[in-house]
């Protein structure tokens, strides 16, 4: 990012406003990327907090041979698996603080519908908090967040192969996990009935509910 | 049908709209019959359905200036207080005893990991001029190369291989196996070497103080002196090497420390109290005499490190050791490290001694070659066997070889000269090739050729270690006067 070359120039020589301005910049992409992370937390804020602090303490070694946004995807990544890591370690209380999430630019939708997404949302997070570290990353940077493999690649340090890799075992761990989470076996039943290619009808469901295997004398 | 593993990847297609119609026809033709992959589908699509609402369910950032204001002003407050005091030491004595008078009044702060230097958030602004009494601010340990095996344990965490790109906080502790070693970067010009079966345990990592406790065997340190403000101390048994702006490496074996010093001044402290104040070059050790040994260089330590590619390097068998500019790694297993985009140059040194130079491109991606890959890049081992064993079996199919030379006497009376047998052994002990040349140039009979050919070739010489073995025969070939 050219234009952002001289703030970060005089952020590095101590220049408050300039570190301002950056953070007034990013602060909307750091947020996104930690939630992103975290899912449904209390902590974001904190975390996009202890994010800036370190890009504060940290640019003085950004010398712009990589992208800045680059940087700061690496700097914010790291920083929210220090506080993954530390929260793994400590109790939980589960599904606390529900409005959090709730998104104040929809107010159409019903309550029990937000509450219903908020806890699909939350079932999500259960099973990438099952996810190793790596696989985490590059899905929730790249399904999440949006960014391409070879962004990503640049982010983590490791080959884009590996990234795709990473993302294609992630996504089958998830798939896995995701059709047993009590939380979504409504949805996951809806979407069984409406898949293509489904029996004739007049067959017997094969699928009498999600989760469950079919029996031999359910299938057609 | 069911019961086998669902195709992800093709289903994953269709979910896409990527599959040609044809494909998309035979895999709902499947689907009708195959509950597995119904359900691996459904999974996709539920997928797809939450992680959009997971992206849609993001809450605008709440995080104000003021807040993160309160926190670094703390931190820049810090930092501006501990260049005064460190200017003032350095002006009233020499730096290195100046420093290690200001460490040891130092108190040893509990460990800090990142999120608990953030100040807590709040609008006061504290006046230059009064010390900062905010936490100390941690600095992450940056895993920079990995060579070969090396443990992780962490109060959090399983046990797990270490792997170039880990953050590790205070607490965490390392074992380099035989043949492994860890290079970890703590700031521009400040890291540690963890050398083969070694144990560490970082203790403290923040910008007042950074420790290491060797548990066994050695680290060879680097600590820049104009990059921190960081007093910089490893603990071994019973002692306390402390040092700013130097280079040298601490040994601990048995109850035995030593220190090596190549650059800058350190001193060795004993239940707080110097034992000794080395300045380089210089060596040291608990138990007298000092055998020194070299202190190695951390790689990557340069600023804006954390940015360059990962090379991954599988190591195969034959590879003994790997050389990367002045580092040399022994390694059993992989080596991991970041480098500079661009051109490595690097040799693989077998297990022969034999050096094989390479030159490999690391794009910003990285580069990561499996054991197969870098066998594909070395040209054919060479192995080794024991000449006795060759002696042994050319004296046992000698009679057959001057068979061969009668038989072709008897089409060409004069033959006679020096040949030379070129044979090559396979790792199996088979023959593999072997070709006769004449020493003045004479091309040999194509019936004496062939002939030593079928006997070399019928009798396995023993295996040899490391590869396939070529090796010359000489044959003098003297017509006997009747």
């Amino acid at each position: 990012m050219e234009d952002l070359q001289p703030l970060i120039d005089r952020a590095r020589r101590g220049d408050e406003a300039a570190f301002r301005e950056i953070f007034e910049r990013h602060r909307d992409t750091v947020a996104r990327v930690v939630q992103r992370f975290l899912g449904p937390s209390a902590d974001r804020d904190d975390v996009v907090q202890d994010v800036f602090v370190h890009v504060f303490r940290s640019i003085g070694s950004f010398r712009g041979e990589a992208k800045f946004s680059t940087w700061l995807y690496r700097l914010t990544a790291n920083v929210t698996k220090m506080h993954l890591r530390r929260a793994q370690s400590r109790p939980r209380i589960a599904d606390a603080a529900i409005p959090e999430t709730v998104p104040e630019r929809e107010p159409a939708e019903s309550p029990e519908a937000i509450l219903s997404r908020d806890r699909r949302v939350r079932a999500l997070y259960r099973v990438l908090d099952r996810l190793s570290e790596k696989k985490r990353t590059a899905l929730v940077l790249h399904d999440l967040e949006g960014l391409p493999a070879k962004e990503i690649a640049a982010i983590v340090g490791a080959p884009v192969l590996t990234v795709r890799t990473r993302l294609f075992y992630a996504r089958k761990e998830l798939y896995a996990a995701l059709a047993t989470e009590p939380a979504l076996r409504e949805t996951m039943g809806r979407l069984l009935e409406d898949l293509p290619g489904r029996p004739d009808a007049g067959a017997p469901n094969p699928h009498p509910a999600a989760g469950s295997r079919p029996t031999k004398a359910d299938r057609p | 049908m069911s019961g086998h593993a669902p195709k992800t990847a093709a289903l994953l297609a269709l979910h896409e709209d990527r599959l040609s119609p044809a494909g998309r026809r035979r895999l709902r033709s499947h689907l009708r019959t195959c509950a597995d992959c119904r359900r691996e589908l459904a999974a996709i699509r539920l997928y797809a359905q939450v992680a959009d609402e997971a992206r849609t369910a993001t809450t605008p950032a709440r995080t104000d200036w003021a807040r993160v204001e309160g926190a670094i002003g703390a931190e820049a407050r810090r930092r501006r207080f501990r260049r005064r005091a460190l200017g003032m030491a350095t002006v009233a004595a020499a730096a290195a005893v100046a420093l290690g008078v200001g460490l040891a009044a130092r108190p040893d702060a509990v460990s800090t990991t990142a999120s608990d230097s953030a100040a807590p958030p709040t609008r006061s602004v504290v006046p230059p001029e009064v010390a900062p009494e905010a936490a100390p601010a941690s600095i992450q340990m940056e895993v920079t190369a990995v060579a070969g095996r090396v443990t992780l344990r962490t109060p959090h965490e399983r046990p797990r291989p270490l792997a170039v790109g880990d953050l590790l906080a205070p607490g965490a502790s390392l074992h380099a196996q035989a043949d492994a070693e860890a290079h970890l970067k703590m700031g521009a010009g400040t890291g540690f070497v963890l050398e083969p079966e070694s144990r560490v345990v970082l203790v403290r990592a923040d910008s007042e103080q950074v420790t290491l406790r060797l548990e066994t065997g050695r680290v060879s340190n680097a600590v820049d002196p104009a990059g921190t403000e960081t007093g910089y101390r490893v603990e071994a048994g019973p002692y306390e090497v402390r040092a700013t702006g130097t280079r040298f490496a601490v040994g601990h074996d048995g109850g035995l420390v030593s220190v090596d010093l190549t650059r800058g001044s350190v001193d060795v402290l004993r239940s707080g109290r110097r034992v000794e104040s080395m300045r380089a070059p210089a060596g040291w050790s608990s138990a007298p005499p000092h055998r020194s040994q070299p202190v190695r260089q951390p790689v990557a330590l340069a600023e804006g490190s954390a940015e360059w590619p990962v090379l991954r390097l599988s190591t195969p068998k034959r590879v003994r050791s790997w050389e990367l500019g002045d580092q040399t790694f022994d390694v059993a297993g992989g080596l991991a490290m970041r480098l500079p985009e661009g051109k490595a140059d690097l040799v693989a040194i077998e297990r022969t001694g034999r050096r094989i130079d390479l030159t490999l491109d690391v794009d910003s991606a990285g580069l990561a070659l499996s054991e197969a890959e870098v066998g594909a890049l070395l040209p054919e081992p060479v192995g080794h066997l024991d000449p006795e064993a060759i002696s042994t079996t050319l004296r046992s199919i000698r009679p057959s070889l001057q068979g061969c030379y009668e038989r072709a006497m008897r089409r060409r009376p004069d033959l006679h000269g020096r040949y030379r047998l070129e044979v090559k052994v396979g790792r199996s002990g088979t023959v593999q090739r072997s070709r006769m040349r004449s020493d003045d140039g004479d091309r040999p009979p194509n019936e004496l050729t062939d002939c030593m050919s079928r006997v070399v070739h019928r009798r396995p010489f023993p295996e040899p270690t490391g590869g396939p073995v070529t090796f010359e025969v000489p044959l003098n070939f003297q017509r006997v006067s009747p």
